[in-house]
């Protein structure tokens, strides 16, 4: 019988990052949310949250919309791919964490 | 691997991130005040006060709506059908049956204070919500209104009429308010508290 770690080897890179997992993992709970929003609620400063954004876009995990009438304003959201994505990765991150409360290593 | 604390501190974000709209306090804090004082302004059915004091408030709601989006930012909040439901059909009905059992009460000339008591505690229940555990100030507000009701309070005062059920001033009205601003109050923090500032120099 396996462990439950051998899941882990399904993780995706792109997501699982600590800071992009917060990013998505904060999406993942609204339709969009705007760059401050995210920046408070990661902690992340502009450059790194820029960053991570650009890598997660690139990754067709989000978009970014800049609006361009009156205060410019940046609007980030899940892609329907990303959203299904994210999604079955804090499946995994569950299913991990319960996993390894319950697992206890074997005896050598 | 994120450790079950990291875990736990991305599903809190999750659940604000779900809720924000609900987190932000300073709206409640706003219609505590405005309920606290017409209290003591609107008397004997004259509506002037609450006339002249609605754009105040009103201009304080834009105020406040300005600071979220500025030291926060915006969220648009995920539209599924529960959520609908809760935001749209239920404060709905909960209004269409209020003003059905007061204008019942007006007919049968029957006190409205229990009405309007019942009424706030289904307010408070209703704002629960969720996560629950976070916003478990509204279900205390609930049971405080509930037993502030219907405790004897009546024998400590002079006329030996609940305070409650005092015509001036409206003393139900004043609780309500009082745990509108406290609640408000206990929700603004938790933002405050969850959405920390950023500092410019951090590297992560």
């Amino acid at each position: 019988m396996g462990t439950p770690f051998e899941d882990m080897a399904e993780i995706d890179r792109l997501v699982h990052e600590p800071s992009r997992l917060a990013i998505t993992s904060a999406l993942l709970s609204c339709e969009s949310a705007d760059f401050l929003f995210l920046q408070r609620i990661t902690g992340l400063s502009k450059g790194n949250l820029s960053s991570h954004l650009s890598k997660l876009e690139r990754g067709g995990i989000v978009t970014v919309t800049k609006s361009t009438g009156g205060r410019p304003r940046t609007t980030i959201s899940l892609t329907p791919a990303g959203r299904g994505t994210v999604a079955e990765h804090w499946d995994r991150l569950t299913r991990l964490r319960d996993a390894a409360r319950e697992w206890t290593a074997p005896e050598e | 691997m994120p450790t079950p604390p990291e875990i736990d501190r991305l599903e809190n974000a999750r659940a604000v991130t779900a809720s924000y709209t609900d987190f932000k306090g300073l709206y409640l804090v706003i219609i505590g005040l405005l309920l606290g004082t017409m209290a003591f302004l609107v008397r004997d059915g004259n509506l002037e006060p609450l006339i002249l004091g609605l754009p105040v408030f009103v201009v304080l709601g834009l105020l406040v709506r300005a600071y979220y989006r500025r030291r926060f930012g915006d969220v648009r909040p995920l539209q599924t059908p529960q959520r609908i439901a809760a935001r749209t059909f239920l404060p709905v009905l909960a209004l269409v049956a209020f003003f059905t059992a007061i204008a019942v009460a007006n007919n049968l000339g029957v006190n409205g204070v229990w009405l309007f008591i019942a009424f706030m505690v289904g307010v408070f229940l209703m704002m629960v919500g969720s996560p629950w555990r976070k916003r478990i100030h509204y279900l205390v507000s609930a049971a405080v209104l509930a037993v502030l009701f219907l405790a004897p309070l009546g024998m400590l005062t002079p006329s030996g009429v609940h305070p409650f059920e005092w015509e001036y001033p409206n003393l139900a009205q004043v609780t309500v308010a009082v745990l509108f601003v406290v609640n408000g109050l206990l929700d603004h923090r938790t933002l405050v508290r969850t959405l920390t500032p950023v500092s410019e120099n951090g590297t992560d």
